[in-house]
């Protein structure tokens, strides 16, 4: 056998890195299917083990939610089965993607996939699936004048802090009153996944603002530290955190777009503390960088876990 | 295919060995993706082919007979390219030598 028939792995990690990840990388098959991912793990041991914090790489990654195919799946079930729940019979129903008109994300991946989902058969249309927030609303336009009650159901991959959904929802709500049409449209929110710490920005939106009349989501994602540790190892963790984002760059460079800045993304978008991936789609901000920022202190290209543009 | 060349090697070292096979030795003398070297062991183990103790492995009774009568599909199985195979509802009739295809006419 020659060289170059051997899949080179570099560099070749010492004993002690060897020791000290493989107990994570065997028990934690997303990580070991892939050779770039474990990879990246060995590189975050290299930065993590000098200051000791590699107990708290481990525990995120213990307690990662990771949507493989078949809880995937399995979550697509129950979200199917939940609209068809909600249905009345004198009601029309739309499933529409939160995305903005323009843009594709996960809201419009997740739709697609719902589209064949078996509790949706001879349920649906395909014109009953809409892929953006605004083409819901030209789709409610161009069904009036209309007597029988529109249902407006909204379909996101995942709710970091809560903003998103909040400021969307506001926006349907006036443009739909604006229309005259509020009072005979009805809104309901479904996720794959979302931020325990988000309920209350859910709870606001149905049980004080009247905007949402159900929400449901199969996935709870807790906050990797503050919802896993008490005091005193709620800040000792904390301190960790800091001091593992302490050697990510300060700021990464995008392809045409606002550079990113690591002082909105620590422990995650507004903190979100999340650790959460939906298989190989695009990774949600709201997870902790150190997953995924592209750049270390020195500006120089990190293996990372997980990618996100 | 890069998994299959991990299998082999790790068999082979295994075949060869009397008194077992350190991991980590395996891995820097033939630079093998870690991840790797730990999917071979699970298949490994789960057909009874392995013992893990820490950093080393071990044959058991039927590892080298197993090996023996797997060598041929272990180490000497090309990869077959499945994709470069055209289904049958694709192909058409085989050109004969020398024959210019007629060419088609309203």
């Amino acid at each position: 056998m020659t060289d170059a028939n051997i899949n080179i792995a570099e560099p070749v990690y010492d004993l002690k890195t060897i020791t000290s990840v493989s107990p994570i990388l065997e028990s934690t098959p997303w990580l070991k299917n892939s050779t770039p991912r474990s990879q990246a793990l060995f590189e975050l041991f290299k930065v993590s083990d000098t200051k000791s914090e590699w107990p708290l790489v481990v525990h995120l990654i213990n307690n990662f939610t990771y949507v493989n195919e078949d809880l995937f799946n399995e979550s697509k079930q129950k979200i199917a089965e939940r609209i068809v729940s909600w249905i009345k019979s004198n009601n029309v129903y739309y499933i529409v993607a939160m995305s903005d008109e323009d843009e594709a994300d996960g809201s419009q991946s997740l739709l697609q996939s719902l589209k064949n989902a078996e509790p949706f058969n001879g349920v649906f249309d395909e014109d009953d699936f809409i892929n953006s927030i605004t083409a819901g609303v030209k789709k409610i336009e161009a069904d009036m004048p209309f007597n029988q009650r529109r249902n407006i159901v909204l379909i996101d991959d995942f709710i970091g802090t809560g903003k998103t959904i909040k400021r969307k929802i506001e926006w349907l709500d006036k443009a739909l009153t604006k229309m005259g049409v509020r009072e005979k449209v009805g809104i309901r929110l479904c996720a794959l996944a979302y931020m325990s710490n988000s309920q209350q920005v859910i709870s606001y939106l149905m049980d004080e603002q009247k905007l949402l009349n159900d929400f449901f989501s199969p996935i709870v994602v807790n906050r990797g530290i503050s919802d896993h540790f008490n005091e005193p190892e709620l800040s000792q963790n904390m301190e960790l955190m800091k001091s593992l984002e302490s050697g990510l760059a300060e700021k990464v460079a995008r392809v045409r777009g606002k550079a990113l800045n690591l002082k909105d993304h620590n422990f995650g978008y507004n903190k979100s503390e999340a650790i959460y991936s939906w298989a190989d789609n695009n990774l949600p901000n709201n997870v902790f960088p150190i997953f995924w920022w592209a750049l270390d202190k020195n500006n120089k290209k990190r293996k990372t876990i997980f990618r996100r543009i | 295919m890069a998994f299959q060349i991990t299998k082999r090697i790790i068999l082979s070292e295994l075949f060869k060995s009397e008194a077992g096979v350190n991991l980590y030795n395996l891995h820097r003398k033939y630079r093998l993706p870690f991840n790797e070297v730990i999917l071979v062991l699970d298949e490994l183990k789960s057909l009874e082919l392995v013992v893990i103790e820490d950093l080393m492995i071990f044959p058991t009774r039927r590892t080298k007979e197993w090996i023996y009568l797997n060598r041929s599909s272990i180490f000497f199985a090309k990869n077959n390219c499945e994709w470069k195979d055209i289904p049958q509802e694709f192909l058409t009739e085989k050109l004969g030598i020398n024959v210019v295809p007629a060419l088609k006419t309203k």
